[in-house]
């Protein structure tokens, strides 16, 4: 009787027993959703992962307490045992997540259903992994108060996992942070099925623990100890910018965990397309002529904003000014971050204040390459812009008028200027 | 490790918290016995049991089944070793013929047609689910899976507990009779004595984590004797007999049961001034009980 035989039998059994966990997770999201009440929905968000990180638990504690017939009786190698007891659980943990964030999405109509997809079984796996390491070390009743934790970490962490489902795809530190959490799970149960760390419970479960704690929390550390908040720690990647007549795109390509986020250009008049590697915090601003993209950059703990030009048919890249900025990523991201006048030599763009939590609004003379501060300090929400020749109306808070060529702003008379 | 035992322990130990529940055992148990493994509850039986499986890690000391480390080559000893626990906990969905083709994958040496005769001697409906069995029945399911394989070895943790006595009665020699037949190791423990004597034939007593006994069945009942005394006048102590396990007295009658009984322990009983001494053989049970009493005495 050979190994494959042992492997189909496992997971055969893992199947048949999960079945039941499955389909009842799927009924949450069905019924919550499909009522479309706002506590129905809240109820469905919790119900469906706390049954999935309650399984985990019940799951991982029968195993580490080898109470089960399989593990006590049965000549089960560590491979075998490992697949039955973690991995196949936690696809389908990943799967029930992948459905519940499509049936979620779908019947909300939020209109991002892939990307919910994605982010939805990311955060099953991860807690899947989590719960499943804590219950294996401990008991299942840490295990539950963590997956207590997790289930409200996901509502309030990065107020985006199922709150916001228009930021949720993009936020880069929540993805990091559930990829890493779901390795530390997987890690961490790994060690329960290395035979040769299974001589000393205490060190297995020490090793155990110190993984997941680690490898999930460990790149936080230095959060103690920094003094202000790093820039980048809600930073978004970019997100798609089209030209007025939508026939010029930017946008991300393929997001990969790891690597930097690849940046698409696409002229659709001439069906020409680049692509380029941009560190995270790169943000498109607009564009400018002979396909030039402008963008704008914050590097963590930088107290810089830069502006770079991106000459799409030579794939150049350079500097073209640096704005003095205060430490925290750029804002406003969501609503506006900045805009390129029609002739692509002017840049008008938000950023966070030096002098106080305010926007300072700046422009740029792309072919000079000199800047002025318009307004310092001001509230945010100066996110219209219109362009007439030499001059511009920025609108959101008091209008603006911009004198383009000496580069000032006064506060717009309309009033004055109807009498005239 | 000897290779002609078939579990071996030396300085076995296991600790929870301060609990000591197996204190420094020295088991050995030779092949193609029926050993009897026998001690009250929280004796240590079970976590003997459970520490040759690998399915509870060990304070300190050696163990070893078939000549191999209890830890180190735990995958190999459970393909080579049947393994009935008590209250068996199997999986409640699976019907008889799933869980006996789930557990057939995992053993080179599972006999098809042997399974189907234990199947049909036992009496196991195929179709059933075992959520829905007796636990009579379920005892003969895993006592199906523990043997189908032809284990070398087959270890029954309380094999009977919970059973009706004639299931327990039919359960028992049936075990024994399939398995001794072919000159394998029955290692079994129960706290029901009277139950052990008709079929194993070498006895180890367990009490308190440490070893009190372990010798054949006939060795120990030549061994442990009772002697009935008759006094002529009230009678005296009965310090001067050798190891004396328990003393009765009722009117010029003392009984009184030793171990490593031999012509020395009848001069001695006779030195008292005694008017008549006979020995009497002792069953199992009052053999147990005289051996696990005299401990809770000292």
């Amino acid at each position: 009787m050979g190994s494959t035989s042992i492997w189909g039998r496992v997971i055969w059994k893992e199947f048949r027993e999960s079945i039941l966990i499955g389909l009842l997770c799927l009924v949450f999201p069905i019924v919550g959703f499909s009522m479309k009440t706002s506590t129905s929905v809240v109820l469905a968000g919790m119900a469906t992962p706390a049954a999935i990180f309650i399984w985990a638990a019940a799951k991982a504690n029968v195993r580490s307490s080898r109470r089960e017939f399989e593990t006590t009786h049965l000549p089960l190698p560590a491979a075998p045992e490992w697949v039955a007891s973690f991995v196949f659980p936690a696809i389908v943990a990943a799967a029930v997540g992948a459905c519940y964030g499509y049936w979620g999405s779908a019947l909300g109509n939020s209109g991002h259903a892939g990307a919910l997809t994605l982010v939805a079984m990311r955060y099953f796996l991860a807690g899947f992994g989590t719960i499943y390491v804590i219950s294996t070390v401990f008991t299942v009743w840490p295990a539950t108060v963590v997956s207590l934790g997790w289930l409200f970490f996901a509502a309030y962490m990065t107020d985006s996992l199922f709150k916001n489902p228009h930021a949720s795809p993009s936020n880069l530190h929540a993805i990091i942070f559930l990829h890493r959490a779901a390795i530390a799970g997987a890690l961490g149960s790994v060690v329960f099925s290395i035979p040769l760390l299974k001589g000393s419970l205490r060190v297995r479960q020490v090793t155990a623990l110190l993984l997941v704690a680690g490898i999930t929390f460990g790149p936080y550390v230095k959060l103690i100890w920094s003094p202000e908040p790093a820039s980048d720690l809600y930073s978004r990647i970019p997100a798609e910018k089209s030209s007025q007549d939508r026939s010029l795109t930017v946008k991300p390509a393929e997001l990969t965990w790891g690597s930097e986020p690849l940046l698409s250009y696409t002229d659709y008049r001439s069906s020409f397309s680049r692509e380029r590697e941009f560190p995270w915090e790169t943000r498109p601003i607009g564009f400018g002529r002979r396909g030039t993209v402008y963008l704008a950059q914050q590097r963590p703990h930088e107290k810089e904003v830069t502006i770079l030009a991106w000459d799409t048919s030579t794939d150049h890249v350079e500097d073209v000014v640096r704005l003095r900025a205060g430490r925290k990523a750029l804002r406003g991201f969501w609503e506006w971050s900045g805009t390129v006048s029609p002739d692509g030599h002017y840049v008008l763009i938000g950023t966070n204040s030096q002098l106080g939590e305010g926007t300072d609004l700046w422009m740029v003379d792309t072919a000079r390459k000199t800047s002025a501060v318009l307004l310092a300090n001001a509230p945010s929400g100066y996110d219209e812009v219109e362009w007439f020749g030499d001059k511009a109306i920025v609108g959101g808070g008091k209008a603006l008028e911009v004198d383009l060529k000496e580069m000032k702003a006064s506060v717009a008379d309309f009033a004055l200027a109807k009498e005239k | 490790m000897e290779t002609s035992l078939a579990i071996q322990t030396h300085d076995l130990t296991k600790r929870f918290g301060r609990h000591v529940a197996v204190d420094g055992l020295e088991l050995s148990v030779p092949r193609g016995s029926v050993f009897a493994f026998l001690g009250r509850n929280g004796a240590g039986k079970t976590t003997t049991i459970r520490i040759l499986l690998d399915a509870l890690n060990r304070t300190r000391g050696e163990a070893c089944v078939l000549g191999l480390d209890c830890v180190k080559d735990s995958l190999e000893i459970k393909k080579r070793v049947g393994y009935v626990a008590e209250a068996q906990r199997m999986y409640d969905w699976m019907k008889v013929d799933e869980i006996i083709w789930f557990c057939k994958g995992f053993y080179p040496t599972w006999d098809d047609s042997f399974a189907a005769e234990l199947k049909k001697k036992l009496d196991l409906p195929g179709n059933k689910k075992l959520g829905e069995m007796s636990r009579g029945m379920q005892a003969k399911v895993a006592l199906l899976l523990a043997m189908a394989h032809r284990p070398e070895l087959l270890i029954l943790d309380e094999p009977t507990a919970g059973l009706d006595v004639v299931v327990r009665r039919d359960f028992l020699e049936g075990v024994i009779e399939m398995i001794h037949e072919e000159e394998r190791t029955v290692f079994f423990s129960s706290h029901l004595v009277h139950e052990v004597e008709r079929v194993a034939d070498w006895v180890g007593i367990i009490d308190r984590g440490k070893l009190i006994w372990c010798s054949t069945l006939e060795e120990m009942k030549a061994s442990v004797k009772r002697l009935v005394l008759n006094f002529e006048s009230p009678p005296a102590s009965v310090a001067s007999v050798p190891d004396v396990l328990t003393v009765e007295t009722s009117g010029r009658q003392s009984a009184i049961t030793v171990k490593n009984f031999s012509e020395r322990s009848l001069a001695a009983a006779r030195s008292l001034g005694v008017s008549e001494v006979s020995v009497e053989d002792m069953s199992l049970e009052d053999i147990f009980v005289a051996l696990v009493g005299e401990r809770e005495e000292s």
